[in-house]
C-alpha cells in the first residue's frame, strides 16, 4: 500500500482546520464540536503502516498550534499522546468492527475537545457539550467509514 | 511481507510530552511565544489581504468588466460603504453628551467639515467565528480604509450599534481587536450609582459583574441598563453596553450580574476606531 507523503498530510490537516472554522459555528448551536483537523491527523496516524513517530506528531502539533492560534504546546501534547495510543493498539484495531473503531475515534475526539477546552474555554466548560461531541463524532466517523464501502464503483476502479 | 512494528518507545513519547507541557506552561503563564505567533498572524493576514484584494477580486470582477458593469458595481460598493460610514458617524453624533472625554472635543468634531476625522473607518480583515462561538478567545482583525498616520493602540472600537472592544496589537497596520466578551477583557460600566469592571465571559454577547452584597446592598432588576463609565480613559462614557440578563448567587456574600450586550460584532464588516486625542 502506498504511503502518504508528509506534505500531503500537512496540507490535508490544515485544509481540515479551515473547514472546521467554517462548519463548527453551525454545529455549536447544538453543542457539538467536530475537530476535523484532529480527526484527519488521527486518521493518518491510524492508516500509516509504520505509525507516526513521537517527533513528527509533536512537530505537526506545533504547526497546528501556530495555525489555530492556541497556546504553543497544546496540540503538540495531545497529538503525541494520541499517537502513542494509536500506535500501541495498531494491530488490535484490525480485530475491531467499523462501529468499534468509530467509537474509538469519537472518544479521542471528545478527549481532544475536553483538553483544549480546559485551556481555552475553562469558564464555559460543559459536560453536555462533551457528551454530545462524543455522540456526534462517533456518528460522523461511522458515516465516513461506511462511505468507503458504499462509494461509487468508478472511484474504486481508479483506486481513489 | 513482514509488517513493521509501530514506534511505541515510551521514552521518546515521554520526552515530547514533557517538552510540550513545558512549552504550554511557558505560553499559558507568561505568553512567551506571543511574538512569533503575532509574526505568523501578520504574515498570514497580509497574504490573505493581498490575494483577496489584488488577485481574487480582480479575477472575479473581470467578467463583469467585460459586460460594462464595472461602474455600476463600483457605485454600488461606494454607496454601501458610505451608508455604513454614515451609520457609524450617526452613532457618534447621537451620543453628543459625553462621547469624547470633554464636550469641547465633540464640538470640534462636529464643527469640522468631515465629521469622521476622529473616528477612523476600518474594514474587517478576519474574524475567527469558530473561536468566538466555542472558546474564550474573542478577537478580530481590522484594517483602516485610509492610510492615516495614527497610533490607535488601546483605542475603542465601535460599529453602528455601539462599543465592541479595543485594539490590543498593531500588526503592521492590521489591528487586533479584543472584544468585550473576551475572557481577558474588562469593561468599566455603571448603572445609576453602581460601578464595576465587567469581565468578558467567553460566551458570545455576555459579560459579567461580580459584587459583594456587604458593599452594595441595593437590588438590581432584570433588564436594567448598564452604560460605559469611561474610567480608565479607553472607552467613551455613557454608551449603552447592555441589559441585565440574570443575577446569580456565587457565594454567601457575592453576586454575579450577567449582562447581555447590545452589540453583536458579527453583523457588520465596517468598524470605527475612536481616536479621542
Amino acid at each position: 500500500m502506498r504511503e502518504d507523503s508528509t506534505l500531503k498530510i500537512l496540507f490535508l490537516i490544515v485544509l481540515a482546520y479551515n473547514i472546521e472554522v467554517f462548519i463548527n459555528p453551525i454545529f455549536m448551536n447544538v453543542n457539538i464540536i467536530i475537530p476535523f483537523s484532529f480527526l484527519t491527523y488521527s486518521y493518518f496516524a491510524y492508516k500509516d503502516k509504520n505509525g507516526f513517530t513521537a517527533s513528527s506528531s509533536f512537530l505537526i502539533g506545533l504547526l497546528m498550534d501556530l495555525v489555530s492560534g492556541s497556546y504553543i504546546g497544546l496540540n503538540g501534547l495531545i497529538y503525541c499522546m494520541t499517537t502513542y495510543v494509536i500506535n500501541s493498539y495498531k494491530y488490535v484495531f484490525r480485530l475491531f468492527s467499523y462501529l468499534q473503531i468509530s467509537i474509538f475515534f469519537g472518544i479521542i475526539a471528545s478527549t481532544y475537545v475536553a483538553l483544549t477546552h480546559l485551556f481555552l474555554n475553562i469558564n464555559n466548560f460543559s459536560y453536555l457539550t462533551l457528551l454530545l461531541t462524543l455522540i456526534g463524532n462517533t456518528i460522523f466517523s461511522f458515516l465516513i467509514s461506511i462511505a468507503r464501502v458504499y462509494k461509487p464503483i468508478i472511484f474504486k476502479r481508479r483506486g481513489i | 511481507m513482514a509488517n513493521y512494528a509501530p514506534n511505541t518507545s515510551v521514552f521518546s513519547y515521554v520526552f515530547f510530552v514533557l517538552l510540550s507541557s513545558f512549552l504550554l506552561y511557558l505560553d499559558f503563564t507568561n505568553e512567551t511565544f506571543s511574538k512569533p505567533k503575532n509574526t505568523y498572524k501578520t504574515s498570514v493576514l497580509s497574504l490573505n489581504y493581498f490575494f483577496k484584494n489584488y488577485i481574487f477580486e480582480p479575477l472575479v470582477q473581470f467578467p463583469e468588466l467585460l459586460h460594462s458593469k464595472k461602474n455600476l458595481i463600483k457605485q454600488n460598493n461606494d454607496l454601501r460603504l458610505q451608508v455604513e460610514k454614515e451609520y457609524i458617524s450617526n452613532f457618534v453624533l447621537s451620543k453628543n453628551n459625553d462621547f469624547f472625554l470633554n464636550e469641547s472635543k465633540l464640538n470640534a468634531l462636529v464643527d469640522k467639515e468631515n465629521n469622521l476625522n476622529k473616528v477612523i473607518i476600518s474594514k474587517l480583515i478576519k474574524f475567527d467565528t469558530n473561536n468566538y462561538f466555542c472558546c474564550s478567545n474573542h478577537r478580530l482583525f481590522i484594517k483602516p480604509i485610509s492610510d492615516e498616520a495614527t497610533k490607535p493602540l488601546q483605542s475603542a472600537i465601535i460599529n453602528s450599534q455601539g462599543l465592541i472592544g479595543q485594539i490590543i496589537y498593531d500588526l503592521n497596520g492590521i489591528y487586533e481587536v479584543m472584544l468585550l466578551t473576551d475572557i481577558k477583557h474588562s469593561t468599566p460600566v455603571f448603572s445609576e450609582n453602581f460601578h464595576c469592571n465587567a469581565k468578558g465571559s467567553g460566551k458570545p454577547g455576555i459579560i459579567t459583574c461580580i459584587y459583594s452584597e456587604l458593599i452594595w446592598d441595593e437590588q438590581f432588576a432584570i433588564g436594567q441598563k448598564f452604560y460605559s463609565s469611561g474610567l480608565g480613559g479607553v472607552f467613551p462614557k455613557n454608551i449603552l453596553i447592555g441589559n441585565i440578563l440574570d443575577i446569580k448567587n456565587i457565594s454567601a456574600s457575592e453576586k454575579e450580574v450577567v449582562l447581555k450586550l447590545k452589540v453583536n460584532p458579527i453583523t457588520e464588516n465596517l468598524f470605527g476606531i475612536v481616536v479621542s486625542s
